[in-house]
C-alpha cells in the first residue's frame, strides 16, 4: 500500500474508533486531529527502524 | 542595585557575607511581583506568609553563623505542576481546582534543603500541553512568554524571581527561556528527578531549569541532580561539580547544525548566524555537521509517545473529569486513547535509533548549535512552535539555550546548544563561554 493510502486508511479507522468511543458528534469534533494523527501515525508505521532495533524504556544505560 | 536585580548566586554570597538579609530579599521581590505582576500573571500562586516566615528562619541562622546549603535564603519558584507541600497545585486545569500535595516534588524539596526559599508557583498551560496560560512575555505584552513553562521564564525575566523550575516534554523550558530573554536547560533525561511532577509523558517529561545566567543554571543543577530512588526514570550517574566546570571555559569544537537556520525565519537565522561569527571570532572551532537519518520521523515519534503516553498518565482523571479539561489537552487524550501499541511501540524504536544516531554525531563535538527557535516570541496566546526542541527532547540529550541578540522589534532571540547525554558539565562549560562572547540580555523595561 502507498503512503497516501496507508494514511488515508488511518484516518478511517481512526475516525470510526473516535465514534464508538466518543460518539459521532465528538468524532465530528476531531476531524482535524484524526487527519493530523493519521499523517504521524503513517510516517511512524512506514520509516524503516531497524529489526534488532529495541524501544528504550526509561533509561539507557548509565555512563 | 535594587535587590529584586540580584542573580541567585550573588543573593547566595550576599547572605552568606552577612551583607544581605533574605527578609529583604524576599520583600524586595514580594514589592516588584505587587507592582508589576498584575501585567505580566506570571504567577498561579504566591506563598507570602510562608516565603516570609522561612525568610525569617534563614535570617536567624545566618545571624548564626548557620547555613543550610548553597542557596540559603535565595528564593525560587516552581510551575504549578511541582508538588508543593500544603501549596495548592493545579496545573492551570479546573480538573485540579484546591488540590493541595502533602509532599514536595523531589527537585523542590531538593532546592529547600539547599536553603533556597519556594516564593511561590508558577502559571503554566493546562497540564503543561497546549491551553495557554494568562501570562505575557515582559519583553511585549502582546506576545506570548511561551509555554508550557510561561510563568517561570516571565517571572525570571521581569526580575520577579532569580531562579524558576519548569518542565519540557516537547519544548517547554528551553523555548520560553529563548522567547524571554534567558538562559534555560534541560539536562538528560534522568539527570533530575521527575518525583513530584504532574506527568505528561512519562518518558520525555523532563525537569528544567531558568536564571539569568548560566552560573546560576550550573548552581541550580547542582543541587536539583541525583539520583532518586522513588523516581523509576532517575539516574545514577554521580553529578559532577557544574560550577567548577564552568572555571574550565574554553572556545568549543561546534557542529552547526545548517538545517535549523534554513528552517527559521530571515531575521532569526541572520541575527543567529551574526552571533556564530562573533564565536568564530573568538575562537570557537566550527563547522557544520548534518542531522542523521531518522531526524525525519523523530516529530512523528514524538507525537506518537506523547499522546499515548498522556491518554494514560490521565486516564483516571479524564474518565471523571472530561468536561473540565479544555480543547487541547482534551483532544490529545482521546487521540492517545486511539493510538494502536504497535505504533506506540515503533515510535520507541525509532526513537532509541535517533538517539544512538545522535550519540555518533556528538563524538565529533563539544555542542551542536541551532537557534533556539524559528521565530521570535509570536503575538497573541498561542505559545509558539517547538520544532526546535523536539529532538532533544525526544533523544532525552541536554539541552540549553544562551541569549544571542534582539530582532528590530526588540524580541529576544536565543543559541540552542546540545551535548552528549549526561555531558552536562561541558555543556556548561561551553555555553558560559558563549555567554562571555554575546553577552547577556538586557533587562525588559517594564
Amino acid at each position: 500500500m502507498d503512503r497516501e493510502g496507508r494514511r488515508a486508511e488511518y484516518a478511517a479507522w481512526l475516525r470510526a474508533a473516535a465514534e464508538r468511543r466518543f460518539g459521532a458528534a465528538r468524532a465530528q469534533e476531531l476531524d482535524k486531529t484524526i487527519e493530523d494523527a493519521a499523517g504521524w501515525m503513517t510516517e511512524v508505521a512506514t520509516f524503516p527502524v531497524g529489526t534488532d532495533e529495541p524501544p528504550a524504556f526509561y533509561l539507557e544505560a548509565d555512563p | 542595585m535594587s535587590l529584586h536585580t540580584l542573580d541567585a548566586i550573588d543573593a547566595a554570597r550576599a547572605i552568606r557575607e552577612k551583607v544581605l538579609s533574605p527578609v529583604d530579599l524576599i520583600e524586595a521581590l514580594l514589592e516588584r511581583i505587587e507592582r508589576i505582576d498584575g501585567r505580566i500573571q506570571a504567577w498561579a500562586l504566591v506563598d507570602r506568609d510562608g516565603a516570609r516566615r522561612a525568610a525569617r528562619q534563614a535570617a536567624d541562622e545566618a545571624a548564626r553563623g548557620a547555613f543550610r546549603g548553597p542557596l540559603h535564603g535565595v528564593p525560587f519558584g516552581a510551575k504549578d505542576i511541582f508538588y508543593s507541600a500544603g501549596l495548592r497545585t493545579e496545573a492551570g486545569s479546573k480538573a485540579m481546582a484546591g488540590f493541595v500535595p502533602d509532599y514536595d516534588a523531589t527537585s523542590v524539596a531538593r532546592l529547600k534543603a539547599a536553603g533556597a526559599i519556594l516564593l511561590g508557583k508558577l502559571q503554566t498551560t493546562e497540564f503543561a500541553t497546549t491551553d495557554p496560560a494568562p501570562t505575557r512575555n515582559p519583553w511585549s505584552l502582546v506576545c506570548t512568554p511561551g509555554g508550557s513553562s510561561s510563568g517561570s521564564a516571565a517571572a525570571v525575566a521581569a526580575r520577579m524571581i532569580p531562579l524558576a523550575f519548569g518542565t519540557q516534554t516537547i519544548g517547554s523550558n528551553v523555548r520560553p527561556a529563548s522567547y524571554c530573554g534567558l538562559v534555560g536547560l534541560k539536562a538528560t533525561f534522568g539527570r533530575i528527578s521527575t518525583r513530584g511532577v504532574i506527568p505528561l509523558s512519562y518518558t520525555q517529561d523532563h525537569v528544567g531549569l531558568m536564571a539569568r545566567s548560566v552560573e546560576d543554571i550550573a548552581l541550580g543543577l547542582s543541587i536539583a541532580a541525583g539520583h532518586d530512588p522513588d523516581d523509576p526514570s532517575s539516574s545514577r550517574a554521580p553529578v559532577p561539580d557544574y560550577l567548577a566546570a564552568l572555571t574550565r571555559r574554553r572556545a568549543p569544537r561546534v557542529g552547526l547544525l545548517r538545517e535549523f537556520f534554513e528552517r527559521a525565519a530571515s531575521d532569526v537565522a541572520d541575527i543567529t548566524a551574526q552571533a556564530v561569527n562573533r564565536l568564530a571570532r573568538a575562537g570557537a572551532d566550527i563547522e557544520e555537521a548534518k542531522m542523521p537519518p531518522t531526524f525525519r520521523a523523530v516529530a512523528a515519534a514524538a507525537y506518537v509517545i506523547t499522546r499515548s503516553e498522556t491518554a494514560s498518565a490521565h486516564a483516571e482523571r479524564f474518565a471523571l473529569k472530561a468536561d473540565l479539561y479544555r480543547p487541547g489537552i482534551r483532544s490529545s487524550i482521546e487521540m492517545g486513547m486511539l493510538i494502536p501499541g504497535d505504533l506506540y511501540v515503533r515510535a520507541l524504536r525509532i526513537r532509541r535509533q535517533f538517539r544512538r544516531e545522535m550519540s555518533l554525531l556528538l563524538e565529533r563535538y563539544d555542542v551542536l548549535l541551532t537557534p533556539t527557535t524559528p521565530t521570535p516570541a509570536p503575538e497573541g496566546m498561542a505559545t509558539g512552535d517547538p520544532s526546535f526542541q523536539v529532538p532533544w527532547s525526544i533523544s532525552g540529550l541536554p539541552s540549553i539555550t544562551v541569549p544571542c541578540g534582539l530582532t528590530t522589534s526588540g524580541l529576544p532571540l536565543g543559541i540552542q546548544l546540545v551535548s552528549g547525554a549526561y555531558a552536562e558539565a561541558p555543556l556548561l562549560s561551553a555555553a558560559a563561554w558563549c555567554e562571555d562572547i554575546l553577552g547577556r540580555a538586557s533587562a525588559p523595561s517594564l
